[in-house]
């Protein structure tokens, strides 16, 4: 038995239980008659005379006795506990720090660590793991690892702009001691239904700290662009959702707007409900603008107080055209400001398919008498999908399915050259039709075969880096964001932001799991030593007792 | 005049009683007064000793005729010459003395009042000396009847002393260059250093020597005490240091081993070199213990 496996309320009860039996045995206890003699010398020569040490005779000091046993009883015990302790390894104690972003709140992260130090101090390194809930999950102390290790792998922890990983490091965890009791000792931001519900049985879950809940949060949940609704070229919508935990009224007066640096007030804002809004028109014909909307006032959670866009680029094309073509064609890409006709050095070139003079470009768009259908080619597959949907969005391949539009075709071909195959008969047939689906067509497929990415990739906070045929690395597809703006060694950027409505919500609400105290089992080092001090102080009990002349 | 218990410590019936008895020795120093204690002085006297040559200054009354009528040569007649006793009365005041009930100084007190009343009523000149760790010498001798109250006095003003050296007071005492007496030693003869330091002291004296022991039941039989039984922590009475004991037949027999041997020696010492013993109960009367000592009226020594 060791008294480290035994509930709390136990312990307590058996202490109680051992005053009252040392209270019972000081009174119990045979008090020595103490007679003034005047033959004192002769007593003394009768004592000498006696033996020193008699076997079979009672005890004549059961205090001394019971003091005694109670030193060596309680060594042994200590010994036989840590023991024990060594013996117990089908038991694991995990400890789980959450540095996720609803842990920048101030205070938060500085008091999980600090009951995660006090608890680890207390756990036994042969049968603990600590781990930090970073971006990935890592673990910062394995079995074995001296506690004291501990302390200096925490001060570099900070609380930074990721998502909780609490619930995919949990169905690690199972997956991987799914023999094994585990005890997790929790820290971190509350955990909600879903969460707990998650926890599986053999995971007994101890919520050690339990970020408490704010009392208002406001922020800024979502951040978007698309082509403005007014059709002028150049131009984008860009729309911005607003939460407040509190029943205040939403108004673009809440929030204030730089770009690349510089404060701006947008001319066009307007209320779409719901504490949505949109800035119409935003003009983005030069470079491409970071776009940064901030809540005027900051709240106790900064995270979600502000969000940053890299608004849409309007790159130009590079088009060359073969001399044969026809007329309107050259008046309608003309007109198109994002297309800058050149003699040489094209991004894309139109020709005849027929034509052998096409001049030589990365991309052609070829116009054919044949086909009875838009065909698009390069290499790969992948790029077709997001092809067809665009088609879809457009609603082509509906009117295609009338026999009004020309019907897609795609094809993967061996090289990675783009071409689009357009029939002149379908296209004239939306000429004379003054078809709005014609320019768009022609403008559509000019970029996707000038392959030249109009909007930057933007992510929610923690989602994956996007996945593109140009994607070099493929281990960088699933390495999740911080927030801000990164690059990747391909040269691609992507901006994250939190933009998590369910986390700025979540930041209100109470944990459903309330605080636990630490009931881990006491260190075999620890232990021991309480015991080696608890033996030290009875033999010094002893030692005053036989100073006052107690004990004999 | 009271015993700690407040009963009269001395009395004239006392006094009257002990007064009866008479302390001769064989033979007193020479150099005292007259009195009644022979002596190997030659002087005035009753009892006829020798003749000696007459010389300028003798008494012409003690010139024997006859012998000049029949020898022609003048020779004077001799006696032996009666003088008094020094009796040195040396009270221990140890605070074994005055512990039990009944303290053993009560008995002692009477004692040395009882001595120094026959002494004093014998025209011997008695000096108390009370003693604990060192002897105390506080006043002169006292002669003649006259001087026994103020010899109960002094008794009656001793107070209790601490530890008890024995031996090393005797040592002292034998030091002192005083006319050859009697000595009597009143005492429980406890002492911490053991009897034989005090019988070798004891033995050194010059003096005739008398020797009262008080003693009290439970010296010879500690069961007698209903404290001493089971676990106890004895405390000398004097030097205050405990020792444990666990009071079993065994250890009984032991000290009773211990004690007889301790009266054995003195009781050696007594016959050794013919001094006088008394073992005085200090829990009886001591009146009667006396008269047993004295016998049919004298104590001869």
């Amino acid at each position: 038995m060791s008294f480290s496996n035994l509930p709390l309320s136990v312990v307590l009860v058996g202490a109680l239980v051992i005053a009252l039996a040392l209270f019972a045995l000081q009174w119990l206890r045979p008090r020595t008659k103490v007679v003034k003699v005047a033959t004192a010398q002769f007593w003394q020569q009768a004592a000498q005379q006696a033996p020193a040490r008699v076997l079979w005779q009672k005890f004549h000091y059961w205090l001394a006795l019971l003091l005694s046993l109670a030193i060596a009883l309680l060594l042994w015990l200590t010994l036989s506990g840590v023991q024990r302790q060594h013996d117990n390894d089908a038991h694991l104690s995990l400890f789980f720090l959450d540095n996720s972003v609803a842990m920048q709140v101030d205070g938060r992260l500085s008091e999980a660590k600090k009951r995660l130090l006090q608890d680890v101090a207390n756990s036994q390194p042969e049968q603990r793991q600590v781990w930090l809930g970073d971006a990935v999950a890592m673990m910062l102390l394995r079995e074995q690892d001296n506690n004291a290790l501990l302390g200096p792998k925490l001060v570099a922890v900070k609380a930074t702009a990721h998502r909780a990983v609490f619930s995919s490091w949990l169905a690690a965890m199972q997956q991987q001691y799914r023999n094994r009791q585990i005890d997790l000792y929790y820290y971190g931001a509350p955990l909600n239904a879903s969460e707990l519900a998650a926890v599986p049985q053999q995971i007994h879950l101890h919520a050690r700290y339990a970020a408490p809940a704010l009392t208002q949060n406001m922020a800024i949940v979502a951040l978007g662009q698309a082509p403005a609704q007014s059709g002028l070229w150049g131009k984008v919508d860009v729309m911005f959702t607003l939460y407040a935990s509190d029943a205040r009224p939403l108004s673009a007066n809440l929030v204030k707007f730089s770009l690349d640096g510089q404060w701006f007030q947008p001319t066009d804002i307007r209320a779409l409900g719901n504490g949505r809004f949109v800035i119409r028109d935003m003009d983005v014909s030069s470079a491409p603008q970071q776009l940064q909307v901030s809540l005027a006032n900051d709240d106790d959670f900064v995270a979600d107080d502000s969000a940053t866009l890299t608004l849409a680029s309007t790159p130009v094309i590079k088009l060359q055209l073969a001399t044969d073509l026809p007329a309107w064609l050259r008046t309608l890409v003309q007109l198109d400001s994002g297309i800058r006709i050149v003699q040489q050095q094209p991004d894309v070139v139109i020709c005849q398919q027929a034509d052998s003079q096409c001049p030589q470009a990365p991309a052609q768009l070829l116009l054919n008498a044949a086909a009875n259908s838009a065909l698009f080619s390069t290499a790969g597959e992948s790029w077709q999908a997001a092809l067809q949907q665009q088609w879809q969005r457009n609603g082509w391949l509906a009117l295609a399915a009338q026999q009004q539009f020309p019907e897609l075709m795609l094809q993967a071909s061996d090289t990675p050259e783009r071409q689009v195959q357009l029939n002149n008969a379908q296209l004239s047939q939306l000429l004379a039709a003054q078809s709005a689906a014609l320019p768009s067509l022609i403008s559509q497929s000019l970029r996707w075969l000038a392959n030249k990415q109009q909007f930057t990739p933007y992510l929610a906070v923690a989602e994956p880096w996007p996945y593109t045929e140009n994607t070099q690395n493929a281990a960088l597809a699933a390495t999740p964001l911080l927030a801000g703006s990164q690059q990747n060694e391909a040269g691609q950027q992507a901006t994250a932001s939190l933009l998590v409505a369910n986390l700025s919500a979540n930041m209100t609400e109470t944990s459903p799991l309330e605080q636990e105290t630490f009931a881990g089992a006491v260190t075999p080092l620890s232990m021991l030593s309480w015991g080696i001090l608890l033996a030290v102080l009875l033999l010094l009990v002893e030692w005053a007792l036989l100073q006052r002349g107690r004990l004999p | 005049m009271t015993t700690t218990k407040g009963s009269p410590l001395f009395d004239p019936s006392f006094v009257e009683q002990v007064q009866q008895f008479s302390l001769r020795v064989a033979q007193a120093g020479k150099g005292g007064r007259l009195a009644e204690q022979k002596t190997s002085a030659r002087g005035q006297g009753l009892e006829f000793a020798d003749f000696k040559p007459y010389v300028a200054g003798d008494d012409l009354r003690a010139i024997d005729w006859n012998i000049y009528r029949r020898l022609g040569r003048v020779f004077v007649r001799v006696f032996e010459e009666q003088q008094d006793l020094p009796v040195y009365i040396l009270l221990d005041l140890s605070a074994s003395m005055f512990l039990e009930h009944p303290a053993r100084i009560n008995a002692a007190k009477q004692v040395a009042l009882a001595l120094g009343a026959i002494a004093l009523n014998q025209h011997d000149a008695v000096t108390l000396l009370p003693f604990a760790e060192r002897l105390q010498m506080q006043h002169k001798s006292l002669s003649g009847k006259h001087q026994l109250l103020r010899l109960a006095q002094l008794i009656n003003e001793t107070t209790q002393q601490d530890k008890t050296s024995l031996a090393e007071v005797l040592s002292e005492f034998a030091g002192f260059p005083l006319r050859q007496g009697l000595v009597v030693v009143i005492s429980d003869f406890f002492d911490n250093q053991g009897i034989a330091p005090v019988v070798d002291a004891l033995g050194q004296l010059r003096h005739r020597l008398l020797m009262v022991q008080l003693t009290q039941p439970w010296d010879s039989d500690p069961t007698l005490q209903s404290d001493i039984s089971g676990d106890v922590r004895l405390q000398d009475c004097e030097t205050a240091q405990y020792a444990d004991m666990q009071i079993t037949p065994e250890l009984l027999a032991n000290y009773q081993t211990a004690y007889q041997a301790f009266n054995q020696a003195l009781t050696q010492l007594a016959e050794g070199r013919g001094a006088g013993l008394l073992r005085l109960n200090a829990s009886q009367a001591v009146l009667p213990q006396l008269t047993t000592l004295f016998g049919h009226g004298g104590l001869r020594l």
